[in-house]
């Protein structure tokens, strides 16, 4: 399953190369030498609709709604596997959270993807409570049938002490919503 | 010895366990451990999702309370270590950001004094010793077979150790008699957040790690991170449902197998609450 179909140039928004190159992560796109090295340490990538080096091609050359649709964004774990060995320095894995940010605030993310919703119920529960109780923030986004099929493990864990439902709370919550609305705007 | 401590959320709601080995350890070896007070979330992997600026001030916040207590910080979990790292590094060098993060700081009477960063594994290299470590251990973990899996925050994108192929949980456990397995998947991702979820494509991952482990007929595997245990071994029956492969192995948590080798018991080790039981090795002629 292709999203890319075929490529057309009416598709290029320089802006969105522009906006890319001003994110903290994306300034070194235009550096990619199209090597490969990342998509082929990459251990998801045969999951991906775009290949981390073609994710970074079309990025940069602006097709914006291509890149803002992928999936690939979602699927990368972070692992740093191709930061770590990119030639070219660039912080593939931040340009991912760049790109995530852009398709969460355009809402163009794959609907069907689990990260988008979690990300905005993490950031949800920060907010209103400074700590996260991560079981509670993962059922939240999984919805009612995700819940009941992750139930006989939670059993099984809450029956070892290791599974709560309790909300943790910083002594002031308030003043970290403060400080996140301040930096954040939000 | 003393270090400021933070412990992160889940180490409260879902590691009791580990964390009950980390105070354990920390106390056997002589290391002060103070919790950070009035501490919050770094952000896991899901607040730079939403903004760049609240993944910073989040970390600079437990930064900034840390320095209050001392000039290192214990951080066990590396997914959190990852994000203060992250926030070290990027506000030392963007200035713009800096200034805006500092700002919101002082504004709640918070100074920004950055501190060195330290996970479990560098505080028993750096400040006890591999040596000290070895006399202590008597050789309890002679004829175990180990796997240490780094899986990728520990040395990605920074660490001590080499990146792809580091070698410190090696070294420490050799030095406790264990047989170390060469694991060319140790510092191969686990699948994270993708995997916790319950996604087949990450959970593709961890089962490639435990096959292979597996197949090297490793004993016990021993981990890093509270996630990379998380997802290594809740995860083990789901994968043979899944590929109609047994790849039941205990998975333990650095601190965990640490105190073992130690000579701490099970129980005030969280070994207790394993899904996946581990026994020690019997030891020839004696107890
Ligand atoms: S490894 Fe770096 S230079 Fe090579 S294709 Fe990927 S991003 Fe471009
Ligand atoms: S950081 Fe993402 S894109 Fe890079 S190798 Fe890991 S999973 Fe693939
Ligand atoms: S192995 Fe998995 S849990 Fe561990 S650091 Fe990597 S992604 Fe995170």
């Amino acid at each position: 399953m292709s999203i890319v179909g075929f490529l057309s140039e009416k598709q290029r928004d320089r802006r969105f190369t522009e906006q890319l190159l001003s994110s903290p992560e994306g300034s070194k796109i235009l550096e990619c030498i199209q090597c490969g090295t990342c998509s082929s340490t990459c251990p998801l990538s045969h999951y991906m609709d775009l290949t981390p080096r073609r994710l970074i091609y079309l990025a940069r050359e602006g097709f914006k709604d291509l890149v803002l649709r992928s999936r690939t964004p979602w699927i990368c774990a972070s692992c740093f596997n191709c930061v770590v060995l990119c030639p070219a320095g660039i912080d593939i894995s931040g340009v991912m959270h760049a790109l995530r940010r852009l398709a969460l605030a355009e809402g163009t993310y794959p609907r069907d993807e689990v990260i988008p919703a979690l990300s905005k119920s993490f950031y949800d529960e920060v907010f209103r409570h400074g700590k996260v109780n991560e079981a509670k923030v993962a059922l939240a986004a999984k919805g009612l049938r995700g819940t009941l099929s992750m139930m006989g493990l939670g059993l099984k864990l809450w029956r070892k002490g290791r599974m709560s439902l309790s909300a943790e709370k910083t002594r002031s919550p308030s003043e970290i919503r403060e400080m996140l609305r301040e930096v954040a705007g939000s | 010895m003393k270090y400021a401590y933070y412990p992160g959320c889940t180490m409260k709601t879902s590691y009791p366990h580990v964390e009950k080995s980390i105070l354990a350890l920390a106390k056997h070896l002589g290391v002060n451990l103070q919790e950070i007070e009035d501490w919050n979330c770094c952000g896991a992997a899901e607040v730079v999702n939403i903004s760049m600026e609240a993944s910073l001030i989040l970390p600079a916040r437990v930064l900034s309370l840390a320095s209050r207590i001392s000039d290192k910080v214990l951080v066990p979990c590396t997914e959190c270590l990852y994000n203060l790292k992250r926030t070290l590094i990027t506000l030392e060098e963007r200035p713009s950001l800096r200034e805006k993060i500092v700002g919101a700081l002082e504004k709640k009477g918070l100074k920004w004094k950055p501190v060195k960063i330290y996970h479990p594994i560098d505080m028993v290299i750096k400040d006890i010793g591999v040596e000290k470590i070895k006399e202590m251990g008597k050789e309890r973990l002679k004829g175990l077979r180990v796997v240490p899996y780094y899986g990728c925050l520990l040395t990605r994108p920074w660490g001590d150790d080499h990146p792809l192929y580091p070698t410190s949980m090696d070294e420490i456990f050799e030095a406790l008699g264990a047989e170390i397995v060469d694991y060319p998947l140790k510092t191969k991702c686990c699948g994270a957040a993708l995997t916790a979820s319950g996604d087949e494509r990450g959970l593709s991952l961890t089962y490639h790690l435990l096959r292979e482990a597996k197949r090297r007929k490793a004993d016990v595997i021993v981990v890093p991170c509270t996630l990379c245990q998380f997802n290594l071994e809740v995860f083990q029956n789901r994968i043979k449902e899944r590929w109609g492969e047994d790849v039941s192995i205990p998975v333990l948590y650095f601190t965990q197998l640490l105190g073992l080798a130690l000579g701490l018991g099970e129980e005030e080790l969280g070994v207790d609450k394993l899904l996946v039981p581990f026994k020690m090795p019997e030891r020839r002629g004696g107890k």
